[in-house]
């Protein structure tokens, strides 16, 4: 049973951890209808900031938290005035093109300035561990899922309460309405951006605190995430958390019972696991489990 | 009518084009047979005066991590070597690299664009990668110096391996464990990742368990980007006294904190790919110091006792001061060191043709990298015998001068070792 | 015969012709004329470079009925051609069979497996279908590396099928007492099967099937209501591209000898897929020109910015310079994707008529 406790836990930290990539891609899916490929180049970036503000410049770790997630709202609003905003209204095909320009990029700029060794975050949180009733976790575990509730909170109050939140909820429905009742969708662009960029920034720390180490293939997590933002509905906030959890929990069970008990499925399946979930519940709900269902029109 | 002429000047066209084109064709031998003995015929990658050695390896992306150190280490033993002349003494060595990004159909078009300007491929780093482009290498007569240790290598008329392959690193390690490091009787599980690197690894724990007395317990695999490894150390925390391991970098980092945040009380012995410098930072580091020893080629960093070692050393100092402690740079220079001897073979032999440095490995003999990676018998495929040599290693995260790596037993050859046969 | 400008088009046929002008009838016969003497002018390494664009043209072309007439968004076309490069591997190298027979038979084994995925493009819709193709690549990657009797495993397996048409072996090619090397040989194949690839698309798309492809691409309801079955044309089109990438996969194997699931899964895959879409946005998207141009460019551009970088001094570049020379090619290749967006979202195919309109109606309009 504790095993079986302790395997739920990291399943749900691993999870934690898809769901905060995810909501970078959801951000931006809600308000441009784009799926940002560069979402992977942005969680590296964060963590190798991180990396500077704690290391480099020896900046106390928790405000170098904050500063991190600042930084990568900053680099969000950047790509989007630089690039992305001459590229308001062209097909989502185009855009979703240079994002791919932009992971590239992003891809050379880091190890230019970082170099390619993986380096130490140096994270109060180490490998330290709380137990409560015989099961462990992992201290950096517990600040991520915390971190993801603080996220996810903080969505639901912005998209409730504030003006800008509920903007960009007119834009996501029908950006030529909103734009006629005097919205303005550069603003809400870029503030998506940002968001994005501030979300992928804590989950490159995230993913590099723990012992995990900072280093270029954070980015990978990325492609994980794909079938979490599916699963959950690609415009669904809720849906994303759900889904990064449910995908967590059954990549960490299936890695430990599927070669116990169905081997004739093959070698490396937990990592094939989350797609096969993926294009299963995509068969039953075309939209995900909280997506939208778009209206068709004639 | 009109229909007609437009037809009638297309077949024009075709027919001045196909005359053109009979002019035009071309031999895919890149080479000429050598004129005399004593100075070696220009040929590709050969002006008669300088040598241009190609490399196929990651210089960017993840894989770089190994791509770029490894191919510094090539650097630098030729940056020592020109200035004492070169080859020979005369003939200066220059390198084309290319960036594979550790992608197969990169490394094609790498192979591609070097095959006729290089005389050998010095350096090509990966097994999906080096085998994306053996078939086309055949096809030249090229000869390649892989920077991984697959078995598969051995008998491979193109390849010129060096240093001990993954199934000798096991069963050294292994060997070391059962015999000094009171493992006899004890049960060894094993943690492999799921790929051709992986199972030479199991071949080699497999061999050994014939040999050694221990007794085996569960092997897990793990596909190679696993990025989360909860649920294969669960595995192992029961009845498991050691774990051999067969990991790259990326996962020895991930499942070493899982490891240890388990407190997973075993012995690991890894195989040399599964090193890296930051794994020796932070609490981790203070796990693998005492649960982890690493089986890998050559002495440890800085060991001048050991002549191989001593001449790398001296050249780093001159050639690279800021290169820090680093596995792969010693591989990449050693690597060197052998092609080094290869060329020259050739030079003696006065061809440097792609067909004359492929005889001339079948001439080669025995390379003596003064243990630096050991002694590797080549000449014709079927005579090749690797060496046996493995140093066993302890990780010291307070010795950053020697890459946190402290050598336990240096060129360790165990019994086990000399008994493995590779297959004709 | 006066004819009316080409400025004037009054009847739909104009629009329609296989070459609408004399214009295009010479840069046929131009294109031709390339063909035949560029393997004569060329080194090796770069008609190996150009043999690859070929087969991505092929690819390229395959994608873009899909995608760019019928609308429908697929990842996975580096799982088709995997299946062509297999298949290929099956037929041509372990049975034996001749050039004419396999590429054909990779083409129809390609063709059946995108009609099995195509009715999920019936449920699935959009950005949820590219994602949901994604998944397509991952699952190829399991079944490539653990079904070894067809695919060889991990170590991939040995591609050489047969490259002859009748005498013309294009893989040892001899004409008139003059050997050419498999390089130059397999460029004029390759090469050959674009032709017919592009001619048979330029067929489909300008006749009824074309239109009802354009017509489910655009409204789909409404397609369905004037009765063309929506079902029937997104199977087809899915079908036809899977076909088309086979044919690439089982070329790619005769130009690459060796395939193995490091080429087309997993992550790697999707690098693939991700190019082909590149190729076809930067060509010019729904156009058959603009694949093929697209192909050329994406695949051909890393090698020629490492050329031009290697034998020029870059400041900031370079051994012992921040930025290694690797990286900044790297970094040349994404920045080019972002400007050829920036300047010309609709690609190059686009620029390329803006250029035409813009002499052809000189000095009238600006």
């Amino acid at each position: 049973m504790t095993d079986f406790l302790n395997l739920l836990v990291s399943g749900v930290a691993l999870g934690a951890q898809y769901s905060l990539v995810a909501l970078g891609f959801v951000v931006i899916y809600r308000a441009t209808g784009v799926i940002n490929f560069a979402q992977g180049g942005f969680c590296v970036l964060g963590a190798y900031l991180a990396y500077n503000f704690h290391n480099t410049w020896g900046v106390p770790f928790y405000l170098a938290l904050v500063l991190t997630a600042l930084a990568g709202a900053g680099v969000g609003a950047l790509v989007d005035v630089t690039v992305l905003r001459r590229f308001v209204g062209q097909p989502p095909f185009v855009v979703i093109m240079l994002t791919i320009g932009l992971l590239i990029l992003i891809e050379q700029i880091v190890p230019s300035v970082w170099g390619a060794d993986p380096l130490p975050l140096g994270d109060p949180w180490g490998l330290r561990t709380v137990s409560p009733g015989g099961v462990d976790i992992k201290v950096s575990d517990l600040w991520t899922v915390g971190i993801v509730a603080v996220v996810l909170a903080g969505f639901f109050a912005f998209f409730r309460f504030s003006r800008m939140g509920v903007a960009m909820r007119a834009t996501a429905v029908d950006l030529e309405a909103a734009m006629a009742q005097g919205i303005p969708a550069h603003r809400v662009y870029r503030v998506s951006w940002s968001i994005a960029g501030l979300v992928a920034a804590l989950a490159g720390l995230t993913l590099a605190a723990g012992g995990g180490g900072v280093r270029l293939d954070i980015e990978l997590v990325a492609l994980t995430a794909f079938p979490v933002i599916i699963l959950g509905g690609l415009d669904s906030p809720g849906g994303a958390v759900a889904g990064g959890l449910l995908i967590g929990v059954a990549q960490v069970m299936s890695g430990k019972y599927q070669p116990e008990h169905a081997t004739w499925l093959g070698q490396g399946f937990p990592i094939v696991m989350p797609y096969v979930v993926m294009i299963i519940v995509l068969l039953v709900r075309p939209y995900g489990l909280f997506g939208q269902r778009k209206v068709r029109r004639i | 009518m009109r229909r007609f002429r437009w037809r009638a000047v297309v077949a024009l066209a075709a027919v001045v084009a196909l005359s053109a084109a009979a002019c035009g064709g071309r031999d895919d031998e890149g080479s000429k047979e050598p004129t005399k003995k004593g100075a070696p015929a220009t040929t590709a990658g050969f002006d008669g005066k300088t040598i241009t050695l190609g490399v196929i390896t990651p210089q960017t992306g993840i894989a770089s991590i190994i791509g770029i150190p490894l191919t510094k280490g090539g650097e630098v033993f030729f940056k020592g070597l020109n200035a004492k002349g070169g080859i020979a003494g005369k003939y200066p060595v220059e390198l084309e690299i290319r960036d594979s990004q550790y992608n197969a159909n990169t490394a094609q078009q790498n192979y591609s664009d070097l095959r006729n300007k290089v005389v050998m491929i010095e350096q090509i780093l990966g097994t999906d990668v080096t085998n994306a482009v053996l078939k086309q290498m055949q096809a030249d007569n090229m000869v390649a110096s892989p920077a991984t240790l697959d078995a598969e290598w051995v008998r491979d008329p193109n390849l010129l391996p060096i240093a001990a392959p993954y199934q000798i690193e096991a069963i050294n390690g292994l060997s070391y464990w059962v015999t000094e490091g009171g493992g006899e009787g004890k049960t060894l599980c094993a943690l492999a990742s799921d790929d051709l690197y992986g199972e030479a690894g199991l071949d080699g724990v497999e061999f050994a368990q014939k040999d050694l007395d221990f007794k085996m317990g569960k092997v897990v695999r793990f596909a190679p980007d696993t990025s989360n490894f909860s649920s294969q150390v669960q595995q192992l925390s029961s009845g498991c006294d050691a774990v051999f391991l067969a990991a790259l970098p990326n996962a020895t980092l991930s499942l070493m904190g899982t490891a240890a945040t388990s407190k997973l009380d075993v012995r690991w012995i890894g195989l040399a790919p599964t090193w890296v410098g930051l794994l020796a930072s932070g609490a981790t580091g203070t796990y693998l110091k005492d649960h982890f020893w690493l089986a890998a080629q050559g002495p440890e960093w800085g060991d001048v006792s050991v002549p191989g070692m001593k001449m790398m050393i001296e050249d780093q100092k001159k050639f690279a001061p800021d290169q820090k402690p680093d596995l792969y740079f010693a591989f990449g220079y050693s690597q060197a060191f052998t092609v080094a001897k290869l060329l020259e073979k050739a030079v003696e032999r006065g061809d440097l043709s792609h067909k004359g440095i492929m005889d001339a490995l079948n001439e080669l003999g025995t390379v003596d990298t003064m243990g630096a990676a050991g002694s590797y018998t080549y000449g014709p495929p079927e005579d090749r015998k690797p060496p046996e040599e493995t140093t066993i290693f302890s990780v010291d995260p307070a010795a950053a001068d020697v890459g946190f790596l402290k050598a336990v037993k240096t060129n360790y050859i165990s019994d086990a070792a000399k008994k493995f046969e590779f297959p004709k | 015969m006066a004819r009316p400008g080409t400025l004037l088009v009054t009847r739909p046929e104009q629009r329609l012709r296989l070459l609408p002008t004399n214009w295009y009838k010479a840069f046929v016969i131009l294109l031709a004329v390339v063909w035949l003497t560029v393997p004569i002018n060329l080194s090796d390494a770069w008609l190996d470079v150009l043999a690859r664009c070929g087969v991505a043209a092929i690819g390229a072309i395959g994608l873009n009925l899909l995608t760019g007439y019928t609308g429908q968004i697929s990842l996975a076309h580096a799982f088709f051609i995997a299946i062509g490069a297999y298949t290929a591997a099956w037929l041509g190298v372990r049975s034996d069979l001749p050039f004419l027979l396999w590429l054909p038979a990779t083409f129809v084994v390609g063709a059946l497996v995108g009609a099995l995925f195509g009715p999920f493009a019936l449920r699935v819709r959009g950005d949820y279908l590219a994602i949901l193709s994604i998944g397509l690549l991952y699952i190829g990657q399991h079944i490539f590396v653990n079904w070894t009797s067809f695919t060889g495993g991990r170590p991939g397996t040995s591609t050489g099928a047969p490259a002859a048409i009748g005498p013309l072996d294009f893989a040892d090619l001899n004409l008139f007492d003059q050997a050419y090397s498999r390089r130059q040989g397999l460029f004029w194949l390759v090469w050959l099967v674009v032709a017919i690839v592009a001619l048979l698309a330029r067929n489909i798309v300008r006749t009824r099937p074309g239109r009802a492809m354009q017509a489910v691409r655009d409204r789909d309801v409404a397609a369905e209501v004037v009765g063309v079955s929506n079902a029937r044309y997104t199977i087809s089109a899915f079908a036809l591209s899977s076909g088309l990438a086979a044919v690439a996969g089982g070329l790619y194997g005769v130009v690459a000898l060796t395939v193995s699931p490091a080429d087309f899964g997993g992550a790697p895959g999707l690098l693939l897929s991700v190019q082909y879409v590149a190729m076809i946005i930067i060509g010019g998207i729904g156009t058959i020109g603009g694949a093929v141009a697209g192909a050329v460019v994406v695949v051909a551009i890393p090698r020629v910015i490492e050329q031009i970088s290697n034998s020029v001094a870059i400041p900031f570049v370079g051994p012992g310079e921040p930025i290694s020379l690797f990286a900044f090619n790297n970094m040349i290749y994404g920045a080019l994707v972002i400007v050829t967006l920036v300047f010309e979202p609709r690609g190059m195919v686009a620029g390329w008529e803006r250029v035409k309109a813009y002499w052809r109606t000189w000095p009238l309009a600006d």
